[in-house]
């Protein structure tokens, strides 16, 4: 195993426990009554890290080529998942994402993530240069734009992430610029055409510009975020010391976790959080360059873009560089279904750039 | 495989700008508008003086006596509600009160009026859960503004609602908790129901210690969800109140005032008291009182209730004091072993009086002086020592001179000095008339015996701690002073005084298996309206210590007014053996139990006398010691009350404002005490118009 590998896996694992240690932190304040629901809250982090650690290991040892040939039947199985939240999702702060497992709570959108960049990456492979012809092209991203349509119903952010991942995919894969640039006027009128339907969809742009001037309706998330970071400072107020956390951060354990780190451990501390994130991509990045089969490019390549832009997404969220549309930030918000989704993926890109690399030196 | 991966490397530049972006956002937000920013996040806090929870008092083993819990009382601001009836109705259902109460109260002018005091968790949680719900449906209704459906009317009832709440009032405070109930009360006092502040005995006298500072809080409000708002309070700076330690035991204190209150009872006495002392450190370990009263509504007891008679009281020791004159003389070595003295069968000239002994002997051991506590024969043995020398010793045994416990009130006379003695003072002394005692000069005295020659400074206060810290923030360092017993006399007058219980009036006062010393005493009580010592009122005692081989205990029972012809060793010796033979196990001292009932008592146990000297009141020192009639101060101003009770010979102790006016006194006008006794006085500041000027002199 190459010794990158090792440290990419090394600080993954840190970034995890991490997340471990700050959302256990978070959720036992806010919680009325910390003495009776500090265990429940210890019990649903050990199972979700479980699952997440199995997750791992399972697509990191597994063989890719048994994913590719089953493709067709887990991308079916996805989209019966999504489309099942709409029968028996169960709702969590007003959006139906979830399907109550009892034991977890599934997120299936989280999991059409890995399951769409696959999909892509074994189309693309299949048909090469053929990827060029509009009719070639037609039938994969009328399938990707489906379920991007079906989970932003209720998860915009998601299916904003995937469909930016997705979009790259083809374009690597052989789709003209000029489909690209058409797609990108499409969005922009479709855009207009929301707005004009709706006039108050203008407002979420104005309150991302100034959150401070509606702090006590819709810039609320996004002003405590700023107040958060802000208390935060250079050095921090110090581990648990949040005051934001208190309540007066809506999804301090999720969202917006990475407000409470720059709160706690100020700005050397949301810096290295981010650096952290930085160098992981980075080094994604140049894992997927150096691949030589093009399974691998395509699929190492759509792991870390997915999970860089989501990391990028929620740091832009939480520092108001981007309207307010939650995701999580990969390896540290709470979240079983997105935990264990972050943990396939980055086992199943360690698992192409082992074997890939061993059969390029063979 | 060139063309995607360029591809791939140009998007993922792009997202990696991004990450440098928000690095820049950070570094904005972090480091530039921090300040600006950390002004917000200190808006949810406030910082807030508030007073320290008064400190608690436990016992020597760290038993709770008095502990200060929090208290919310509720209030309201009339001035700003503005719908009157919604909020009565709401205020009315959460604490239980009547709705037209609450409702007449907003209806009156002011901004600040209390509802109720001392109510519920679930008031409080309640009232502030209707806050918390109308204002997170006002928020929605809020965001909602302007789009279809959304109610204004509503929202300007919501908002009514809230701003309206915000008026109701919650102040924080403590209430002072006696979770031993009556147990030491008198010595425990009480403190002020209206602002927690020590009116009464030890929370009177450390009050500085018990009531703490100022603290600084900070207070952090967090926003409601579903349980409602919550509050967090880190303390900041500021001085804790100390937690006091006594040297008491509960479990010895508890013990006696049974046995004080049943005997009070059986023989419908005025007054019962009863001390107890560690000889060898001077430490007090019960001290009670009877009648008494419960400090959490100290208002339900009258004023008399409420004093500590074992402090504050005067009295006469009478033949108790012989041991200490005669003790006197053996150790100058006056006395010889065996020396027989003449009882002049119950009628001796001295000093150009005649002394009277109620059972007229012929010649007596030293012993039998003792024993039959002879007035003719202590006369004779004291008249050897110069006056200096008695005056002296009395000294050494602690009369005279207060005890110094730190228990507001303690009454405590000057011995007079010897040069101003008539021959007849010198007599009248050694038998203990014509000075006056409180109970713990008494037992300090007995104290000196039983330990070798300490005379202590009792301490009923071991330490007060910082509770945070752990601070000591004051410790009693008991002082001492020695009397050097020669020829073993203490040992002699031990076994004396053994023989007074074991023969003699204190038969009762017997233990089996266990040495007991002691000497009663049954002094009557003067009426100056007679002009006489009165035989329908007298004070009972009894003074003795246990062990006697090895004293644990030093003990004196006082019993006051007892119905009935009663001695010293009826009333005051059964006392003291009922609660030594219940205390001893605790040290370890093996009692046997009693095969029988305790032998009726001898002829010769009857015998006390008071009034040894006749035709004395007609002297010049007409009274054998100075008494006062407690002049009537209630409705005076404080000051031209303590001015003068102080004319009269009185100490005066003050519970309440110094400024204001004398509700009530203890002892009752027309009471007739003795000099130097310390009248209790409560105050309260006068309503309405302030003092006039140039009431005071």
């Amino acid at each position: 195993m190459p010794r990158s590998v090792k440290f990419y896996f090394g600080l993954f694992f840190l970034l995890v426990m991490f997340g471990m240690v700050m959302v256990f932190n978070i959720k036992v304040f806010v919680v009325s009554r910390p003495d009776a629901q500090v265990f429940s809250i210890l019990r649903g982090q050990i199972l979700n890290l479980c699952f997440a650690g199995i997750g791992f290991v399972a697509a990191y040892l597994m063989n890719v080529e048994v994913v590719r040939s089953w493709i067709k039947y887990l991308l079916l199985f996805i989209i019966l998942l999504l489309l099942a939240t709409f029968v028996i999702g169960t709702e969590v702060n007003g959006s139906t994402r979830w399907i109550n497992l009892h034991f977890m709570m599934l997120q299936p959108s989280e999991f059409a993530k890995l399951v769409v960049i696959f999909y892509l990456a074994e189309v693309i492979c299949n048909k090469r240069e053929r990827m060029g012809i509009f009719q070639e092209l037609i039938y994969p991203f009328g399938l990707v734009s489906a379920i991007v349509v079906v989970i932003a119903v209720e998860d915009l952010g998601t299916a904003l992430i995937i469909f930016a991942t997705a979009i790259t995919l083809l374009l690597m894969g052989g789709m003209r610029f000029k489909y690209f640039a058409a797609l990108i006027a499409l969005s922009l009128l479709v855009v207009t055409i929301l707005i004009l339907m709706k006039p108050y969809r203008l407002e979420r742009i104005k309150v991302w510009r100034d959150p401070w001037k509606y702090k006590q309706a819709q810039g609320y998330q996004q002003v405590q975020s700023e107040i958060a970071l802000g208390r935060g400072g250079p050095t921090g107020v110090g581990f648990g010391n949040s005051q934001r956390k208190l309540r007066y951060l809506p999804e301090a354990s999720t969202d917006f976790i990475f407000a409470i780190v720059g709160e706690e451990f100020g700005f050397v501390g949301a810096t290295a959080l981010v650096a952290a994130f930085m160098t992981l991509f980075v080094m994604g990045v140049y894992f997927a360059l150096s691949r030589g089969d093009p399974f691998a490019l395509y699929l190492s390549s759509g792991i870390v873009l997915l999970l860089g832009i989501q990391a990028a997404i929620n740091l832009g969220v939480v520092t108001s560089t981007l309207p307010n549309k939650g995701v999580p930030l990969p390896f540290i918000s709470y979240g079983g279904s997105s935990l264990l989704s972050s943990c396939l993926m980055i086992g199943f890109l360690l698992n192409v750039v082992v074997t890939d690399s061993r059969s390029q030196y063979q | 495989m060139k063309r995607e991966k360029r591809i791939f490397g140009v998007i993922a530049a792009l997202v990696l700008v991004f990450f440098l972006v928000v690095l820049y956002r950070i570094y904005g937000i972090q480091i530039l508008r921090h300040e600006e920013l950390d002004r917000y996040s200190s808006a949810s806090e406030i910082v807030k003086t508030v007073k320290a929870r008064r400190g608690a008092i436990y016992d020597r083993n760290g038993e709770v006596l008095a502990i200060s819990e929090p208290r919310v009382d509720l209030a309201v601001d009339p001035n700003g509600i503005r719908d009157k009836k919604g909020i009565a109705a709401i205020v009315a259902k959460a604490a239980g009160i009547d709705e037209q109460k609450v409702l007449r109260t907003l209806e009156r002018k002011g901004n600040f009026r209390y509802l109720k005091k001392d109510v519920a968790y679930e008031t409080v949680r309640q009232i502030q859960e209707t806050r918390e719900k109308a204002l997170g449906r006002l928020r929605e209704l809020e965001r909602r503004r302007g789009e279809a459906g959304s109610d204004e009317n509503d929202r300007k009832r919501l908002a009514q609602l809230v701003a309206d709440l915000n008026y109701v009032i919650f102040v924080d405070g403590f209430k002072r908790i006696y979770p031993q109930g009556k147990l030491l009360a008198n010595v425990l006092g009480w403190v002020s129901q209206h602002d927690g502040e020590g009116l009464g005995g030890l929370e009177m006298s450390l009050n500085k210690h018990l009531s703490g500072g100022e603290l600084k809080i900070r207070r952090l409000y967090i926003p409601g969800s579903g349980e409602g708002a919550l509050e967090i309070d880190k303390e900041v700076g500021g001085q804790q109140a100390g937690d006091l330690y006594l040297t008491i035991d509960a479990a010895i204190q508890a013990i006696v005032e049974e046995e004080l209150d049943r005997m009070v009872e059986k023989t419908k006495a005025k007054w019962g008291g009863v001390v107890v002392m560690d000889p060898a450190s001077g430490r007090l370990l019960a001290m009670a009182n009877n009648p008494s009263f419960h400090p959490e509504d100290y208002r339900h007891y009258p004023l008399e209730k409420r004093r500590n008679h074992t402090v504050a009281d005067l009295f006469e020791p009478g033949s108790t004091m012989k041991i200490f004159s005669i003790l006197a003389a053996m150790n100058e070595n006056l006395v010889r072993p065996g020396e027989l003295f003449d009882g002049h069968h119950g009628a001796f000239r001295f000093g150009g009086r005649t002394i009277h002994d109620t059972h007229g002997k012929g010649l007596m051991t030293l012993e039998e002086v003792v024993v039959h506590s002879s007035n003719i024969g202590t006369v004779q043995i004291v008249d050897r020592l110069a006056s200096e020398k008695l005056y002296d010793y009395f000294g050494l045994f602690g009369f005279g001179k207060r005890s110094g416990l730190q228990l507001p009130g303690e009454s405590a006379r000057d011995l007079r000095h010897y040069k101003k003695w008539y021959p007849i003072d010198k007599a009248n002394l050694s038998f203990g008339q014509g000075l006056s005692v409180n109970m713990v000069q008494m037992v300090r005295a007995l104290a000196v015996l039983y330990n070798g020659g300490v005379l202590w400074q009792p301490t009923i206060i071991d330490r007060v701690i910082d509770p945070v810290g752990g601070r000591l923030l004051y410790e009693t360092v008991p002082s001492l002073t020695r009397l050097e017993f020669r020829y073993n006399v203490d040992k002699k007058m031990i076994g004396m005084m053994d023989t007074v219980v074991s023969k003699g009036t204190a038969l009762q006062a017997a233990l089996k298996g266990v040495k007991v010393g002691g000497k009663t005493g049954t002094s009557q009580k003067y009426d100056p309206q007679k002009r006489k010592y009165s035989w329908d009122e007298v004070v009972c005692s009894f003074i003795g210590a246990v062990p006697s081989d090895n004293p644990k205990l030093v003990m004196m029972v006082v019993i006051d007014e007892p119905q009935g012809k009663e001695y010293g060793g009826t009333v005051a010796a059964p006392v003291f053996r009922e609660i030594a033979k219940r205390t001893l196990p605790l040290f370890g001292v093996y009692v046997e139990k009693e095969a029988k009932e305790i032998a009726p008592i001898p002829e010769l146990a009857v015998e006390e006398a008071s009034a040894p000297i006749e035709g004395s009141l007609e002297g010049k020192e007409a009274t054998p010691v100075d008494v006062v009639t407690v002049p009537a101060i209630e409705g005076a101003a404080v000051s031209r009350a303590v001015y003068t009770a102080n004319q009269a010979g009185l100490d005066v102790v003050v519970s309440g404002p110094a400024s204001g006016i004398v509700r009530r006194q203890a002892p009752a006008s027309g009471t007739v005490v003795p000099y130097g006794t310390s009248v209790l006085i409560e105050s309260e500041e006068e309503k309405g118009e302030a003092e006039p000027a140039g009431e005071e002199e």
